[in-house]
């Protein structure tokens, strides 16, 4: 059996922070003294515990690396609750530890508990921290404009005897995908009346050169629908963005617009992508 | 394949990523000159993965089909590079599809490039 490298990372990915979280066990008095059978010495638990972080640190990069920062961060913390979850049921079944010390019983509390200085300034970036998610999430929720097609930089048309309304989803620069293509999002909305006609709908930049060659098809509803297209390299301001209709008839029609009318932001970072090409 | 159905759950329930609408698997490629009169193209999902039995085809600018064949080694098929203007199709599927005109198709860049592109 070939084993998927995609399941080898992950395997990896979940080894790594098992050992990184033993290595934190073995900085800690309590686990140590559970693991070694004695308490290490200082030197050793210091030792320990910067490799338990490096550990973990590699293991998020390892994440970041092959799932993306979004899925790799959320599948790292996955992994770490596994792994911190299986050292939990190990631990209390650990072979090789002491035996358990006669314990003195507990005194009763009848003296105050020795008052710890709350430790303020951790808390306050704590709370500081928690502001800030929430401050990224609205930020973020105000950025996306659900009635994208609504907004007033979306470019209006007619292709064959259909009328349409065509925008991007972000108005942004392209997100760079794999091998470093540039790739777009689009939202395509033709009229009531035409919606009943039209079998499907078809985009990419430049001219198609056939009747195959006509792009990637519109998806999804049919009020929103849309469509993800690859951007060559070539794109500069005179790039067309082309649109191919198939009507239900069998009627094939085609409209062209500047893609520096729809995309303004995506021919500029084009641009500056050859400026600092050329230096 | 079930860590990828995992990680389209994760990604869909996760609600982190608003923005990512990288789960159709669309089709992106692209070509590069290995010398004068060799080129190879490299076409995967634009979430890197690679498409079992993909086929790619090469077109002359008046329709003729030059060169078709099923994606080898890192995903690649690499022909001679031919007289005429061409130019490259990558059909995954009904609405997925990408094309490389000729104009696109550029050596290798200078310096570390990545290993498809390395020959052989």
């Amino acid at each position: 059996m070939n084993p998927n490298p995609l399941t080898l990372s992950h395997l990896g990915i979940f080894v790594v922070s098992l050992a990184g979280f033993f290595a934190l066990a073995l900085a800690t008095e309590r686990h140590s003294e559970q693991l070694l059978g004695r308490i290490a010495a200082p030197s050793w638990r210091l030792l320990s515990r910067i490799a338990g972080w490096l550990m973990l640190a590699v293991s998020l990069a390892w994440g970041i690396r092959v799932l993306g920062t979004g899925i790799g961060i959320t599948l790292w913390l996955g992994w770490l609750t596994l792994a911190s979850l299986a050292w939990i049921f190990i631990f209390p079944k650990w072979p090789w530890q002491p035996p358990v010390r006669e314990k003195p019983a507990r005194k009763a509390k009848d003296e105050p508990a020795i008052v710890v200085p709350s430790p303020r300034l951790r808390r306050r970036i704590a709370a500081l921290l928690l502001i800030a998610t929430v401050a990224v999430f609205a930020y973020q929720l105000r950025q996306t404009d659900p009635r994208l097609l609504s907004r007033e930089d979306t470019v209006q048309g007619t292709v064959g005897p259909w009328t349409f309304v065509l925008g991007e989803a972000e108005r942004d620069t392209p997100e760079i995908m794999e091998m470093d293509i540039p790739v777009k999002e689009y939202r395509l909305r033709f009229c009531e009346q035409c919606d009943a006609d039209i079998l499907q709908a078809y985009l990419k930049v430049n001219k198609p050169r056939s009747t195959r060659a006509i792009g990637m098809a519109f998806m999804g509803q049919r009020w929103e629908r849309r469509a993800e297209i690859p951007l060559p390299g070539t794109v500069n301001a005179d790039s067309e963005l082309w649109l191919t209709v198939v009507g239900k008839d069998g009627t094939v029609h085609q409209t062209s617009m500047p893609l520096a009318k729809v995309s303004p932001a995506t021919v500029a970072w084009f641009e500056k992508m050859r400026g600092r090409d050329a230096k | 394949m079930r860590n990828k159905a995992l990680m389209q759950m994760l990604a869909a329930s996760a609600l982190l990523l608003p923005a990512a609408a990288a789960l159709a698997h669309e089709p992106v490629a692209k070509c590069v000159l290995l010398d004068e009169s060799t080129v190879r193209c490299r076409g995967v999902s634009n979430d890197g993965d690679e498409f079992a039995d993909a086929r790619m085809e090469v077109f002359a600018l008046d329709g003729q089909l030059l060169h078709e064949g099923k994606l080898g080694k890192d995903a690649t098929m690499t022909f001679t590079k031919p007289q005429q203007a061409f130019y490259v199709l990558f059909d995954t599927g009904p609405g997925l599809q990408v094309t490389v005109e000729q104009e696109e198709i550029l050596p290798r860049p200078a310096g570390r490039v990545p290993s498809w592109m390395r020959t052989p």
